[in-house]
């Protein structure tokens, strides 16, 4: 009986992981297979390389102090040891509540706390605490000292105030604590809470906010079952402490841009301990216990949890970055909205892929609402050619909200007919590890390879590089008339092989600057389900490189993703954004010639790049505002004519379409005061009529780009074009604009979106319906095929529950 | 509240776990965050973790428990990392500064011998697999229970990194 090579019975019996039976099959087989036997033998030595190596390899070691942490010393205790017992737990339950309590003295102020639980031989609690600041920075010392001071009176007041209050529901409480430690905690808490400032407050929301984002509701409670500690529940306990360490780094990161960071972290630690000699306060009867800490992060621990969960689920599959939908923002307060484009279209056929093919609703992060948005053509006439882009707007009701308005800002890109496109120059560099031999991935790039061959001409090049375990280049550019020998290497390909060399991403621009077409289209197109073992291992560096080549170069990246499993999304897109690229993900051969072949010429030629929109709102007009979809294409205001800021690109042909909705002025809805809920903000002034210019504009938008070859220093051109509301109803708008207002709607839904209002299924596909105009490549109705589909997964979800 | 033989048995606990799986778990951790320094940072929040666990359910299967909170914080970590990125540039010079030290670089290079370092070439899943495996000296279902994967996409992971390894240490000895 003959043996794969590629059977992983072959390791798994080196390994002696194979069952007794099983194993004793096997060595059967292996006595009939001297070639299968030999096979095994070189896995042995490999193993045994591996071992030894891993063996000899110095032993890595937690720090001295990080150490400390985890075990009590002579020196940490400082107050009348007395009798009794002394808990590890609370130690590093100091460092918690460093972090918790953080305070920003000035800038800089990093601050060490270090409580001790003892107990007296009476069972009453006493703490021994005592806490140091430290200024590691550029903090006057007298300032530290003066917070310092008093954060130990007040600390020092809160021990005085009577024991008493019990607070319930301890669900993450490690022990069962006194209930009068807690109650004193609490208050502890309270004042700390107090002097944080606002940008710490700040940036606690944002890591709430990304713990408690929207999840898909198909995955989460499954793993949790099946998970391993489900009992002990790993997760859950400790969250308040760790997320408590984890924001006082992201604030010292923030603070110490530079490499002193690190420094910083030995100084935190080292500091913490130290703390205990350097402050010696007088044991006031105060003990505090973590559970109040607790108690009020107690729904964050859950929804963490809960998280961790889905993330589990997740980690071993496909990859999604959090996004946090836009909130609506007051126009009085922020009257600019601005955002780079995006043409990417790959959320949609995702999304497709989820629904059509898997039956299940995708994970909230895998929907972008603007991708999904403008994955579809839009019938926006491209006019005058005074740039390379016009821009249509149209306002009418928000159908899932009512007294609400939608404007959509549509672009679209001047034509380029696809006998007239300017010659190509590409270089595919192709992921070929073990991973892409699934039908959906290798084998389905290939056909749409072949396609795209098919369209080429005698000017055009197109190369081949592929990559595994080492890079090779498959295909020295030849001309597109060769198709011949092309087709030929393209069917050569398969996954598992690998060659010699280093570095496939280098390899692959340097063939394509080597063929550097002037005025032509040159990318490299990088095909792959996700990994990125490409030669460069620091993802930073791999950014860097691909926006390198882009700036200096001209040579701009493209990423297709492929296949189910592992696709890491968010890694794909940022490439191609940092490229000036786009990233689409193939589902299937349609997919593949849509992107390749129909759409070739918006795909590869690009007519503006660093396209930047900026919306100027009228607060007479609007009360607030919210960009729908676009969550990470958000730029800051004043980096709209930062020319060297990074934007989205525009290819021939391309329709972007942005939606906004607005609450008009003199609304009584609240959806404005999102932004001013602050206690250290007054409340927005009221708009002062005479600060506002008389204008019956409802907005302005402006748009900034730059030509396809510009370099990063160059200027970018910029107009603008006004907007004044004709108050239209839904019944005045267009197909388009309906079409548009339905995908953005699912959108919605799908992501569980508070914005959604009255959005429902019947809705969409009554919207849809009514959108779907001409649809000469039937994907609207694709589209309204897919909402059914989703509505009837929702509803089976819903009954099953 | 905390009695003398659950502390003892906590800090015994932590004490074998650090024996034991101190190095393994910064290895691993460091091959997910790519940065020693943040490694050992996780690693220690995996024994504080370790610390508020009934020591009871932990026992049992405190290698494999280890190495799951380790990995959980690690995604934690780089997930807030790539937020960042997103967010703020500023950012990722930060980030940037702090992985290409030529000083931590040379550090690490020296820490690597050769299989060590041709991992960075395999892909992710099959390099993770391989270190719990080996650095880790897990079974294919310890490995299957902390990655969630199932046994035999295990096996199959670790026969084809395994394959990939050898094909990179024969092309160098050649």
């Amino acid at each position: 009986m003959k043996i794969d090579p590629e059977d992983p019975r072959l390791t798994a019996h080196a390994l002696g992981e194979l069952d007794p039976s099983e194993a004793d099959d096997f060595e059967k087989i292996l006595q009939d297979c001297p070639e299968a036997q030999s096979e095994v033998d070189a896995i042995r030595d490999t193993i045994t390389t591996i071992k030894e190596e891993f063996d000899e390899a110095p032993k890595k070691k937690l720090s001295e102090e990080q150490k400390q942490i985890l075990f009590s010393n002579e020196e940490d205790v400082i107050v009348d040891p007395g009798p009794g017992t002394f808990s590890k737990v609370n130690r590093w339950l100091g460092v918690t509540a460093a972090a918790a309590c953080f305070v920003g003295m000035g800038i800089v102020g990093l601050r060490s706390v270090k409580q001790q639980l003892q107990q007296d031989s009476d069972g009453s609690n006493r703490l021994a605490y005592s806490r140091a600041v430290e200024s590691p920075g550029s903090v006057p010392l007298d300032l530290n000292k003066e917070s310092k001071e008093s954060s130990i009176k007040k600390l020092d007041l809160i021990a005085k105030v009577d024991k008493g209050r019990s607070i319930a529901g301890k669900k993450y409480l490690a022990e069962a604590t006194k209930v009068k430690e807690e109650s004193k905690f609490e208050q502890i808490e309270q004042v700390e809470k107090e002097r944080v400032p606002s940008s710490k407050i700040a940036s606690s929301q944002s890591a709430d906010q990304s713990a408690n984002g929207p999840f898909p509701s198909t995955l989460g409670l499954s793993a949790r079952d099946a998970a391993p500690f489900q009992n002990a529940d790993p997760f859950a306990v400790a969250e308040a402490n760790v997320e408590g360490r984890a924001s006082l780094k992201d604030e010292r990161d923030r603070n110490f841009k530079i490499s002193g960071a690190k420094k910083l972290r030995a100084q935190t630690v080292a500091s913490s301990a130290k703390s205990l000699l350097d402050l010696d306060l007088s044991g006031e009867s105060l003990s505090f216990k973590r559970g109040a800490l607790n108690n009020s992060k107690e729904k964050d621990g859950w929804d963490k949890a809960q998280f961790r969960d889905k993330e589990l689920e997740e980690i071993n599959r496909e990859q999604y970055q959090v996004y946090h939908d836009t909130p609506f923002f007051p126009a009085i307060e922020r009257p600019l909205s601005t955002f780079a484009i995006d043409v990417d279209t790959a959320s949609y056929s995702n999304v497709r892929r989820y629904i059509g093919r898997r039956g299940q609703l995708p994970p909230a992060d895998a929907v972008r609402v603007e991708e999904m948005i403008n994955y579809f053509d839009y019938d926006y006439p491209y006019s005058g050619d005074e740039h390379p882009f016009s821009v249509h707007l149209e306002t009418s009701s928000v159908p899932w909200k009512a007294g609400h308005r939608l404007v959509r800002i549509g672009l679209k890109a001047k034509e380029i007919k696809l006998d007239k496109r300017p010659p190509s120059n590409l270089v595919f560099l192709i992921d070929c590890s073990g991973s892409m031999g699934n039908e959906e991935k290798l084998p389905l790039l290939k056909k749409s390879l072949v396609s795209l061959v098919e369209n080429l001409t005698e000017d055009d090049r197109i190369g081949i590089v592929t990559y595994a375990g080492g890079a090779g280049v498959e295909l020295d550019p030849l001309h597109g008339d060769q198709k011949d020998k092309i087709i030929e290497v393209i069917n050569r390909l398969r996954s598992g092989g690998s060659t010699n060399g280093e570095g496939g991403i280098r390899v692959a621009y340097d063939l394509a600057s080597k063929n550097y077409i002037e005025g032509g289209t040159n990318r490299v197109i990088i095909a792959t389900d996700g990994d990125f073992n490409v030669g460069i291992s620091n993802s930073n560096k791999l950014i860097e490189l691909v926006k390198g080549r882009a700036d200096k170069d001209k040579i701009f990246l493209t990423a297709l993703g492929f296949g189910e499993g592992n696709i890491k999304d968010a890694r794909l897109e940022q490439i191609a954004n940092n490229g000036n690229g786009e990233y689409y993900y193939i589902d299937s051969i349609k997919e593949g010639r849509r992107v390749l072949v129909d759409k070739m010429s918006s795909t590869l030629v690009t007519v503006a790049k660093d396209v930047k929109i900026q919306v100027d709102f009228n607060p007479r007009k609007v009360k607030s505002y919210r960009l729908i979809g676009y969550a990470n294409r958000r730029m800051k205001a004043e980096e709209f004519r930062n020319d060297a800021k990074d934007a989205g690109e525009i290819g021939a042909g391309h329709a972007v379409t942005a939606l906004y909705e607005i609450v008009p002025a003199g609304s009584t809805k609240d959806e404005g005061d999102v932004a001013v809920k602050s206690k250290y903000r007054k409340p927005a002034k009221k708009a002062e009529r005479s600060d506002i210019v008389e204008s019956e504009e409802l907005l302005t938008v402006f748009l900034r780009y730059k030509g396809p070859e510009a370099d990063i220093k160059d200027e970018a051109v910029e107009f603008s074009v006004p907007l004044t509301d004709s108050g239209k109803g839904w019944e005045g708008s267009s197909k388009d604009f309906r079409f548009a207002s339905s995908v953005a709607g699912f959108g919605m839904l799908l992501r569980n979106s508070k914005f959604g209002g009255q959005v429902n299924y019947d809705l969409l596909l009554e919207i849809a319906s009514e959108g779907i105009g001409k649809d000469k490549n039937g994907l609207r109705k694709e589209f309204v095929e897919l909402v059914k589909k989703a509505k009837s997964i929702a509803e089976a979800k819903s009954t099953s529950e | 509240m905390l009695d003398k033989n659950t502390t003892d048995e906590r800090e015994e606990l932590v004490h074998v776990g650090l024996v034991e799986f101190e190095s393994a778990l910064i290895g691993y951790a460091a091959s997910i965050v790519k940065d020693e320094d943040r490694a050992k940072d996780v690693v220690q929040d995996t024994f504080i973790k370790l610390y508020e666990q009934d020591p009871e359910k932990v026992k049992g299967s405190l290698k494999a428990w280890l190495f799951t909170v380790c990995r959980n914080r690690c995604f934690d970590i780089i997930r807030k990392e790539k937020r960042m990125i997103n967010v703020e540039d500023d950012q990722l010079t930060v980030i940037r500064d702090a992985g290409d030290d030529p000083s931590r670089a040379a550090e690490r290079a020296d820490e690597h011998s050769n299989v060590i370092k041709f991992l960075d070439r395999l892909p992710e899943n099959q390099r993770e697999v391989i270190r719990l495996k080996f650095e880790g000296d897990m079974s294919y279902k310890e490995i299957s229970q902390v990655t969630q994967l199932s046994v035999s996409n295990v096996g199959f992971l670790i026969h084809a990194g395994i394959k990939r390894l050898r094909g990179l240490l024969s092309d160098q000895v050649a």
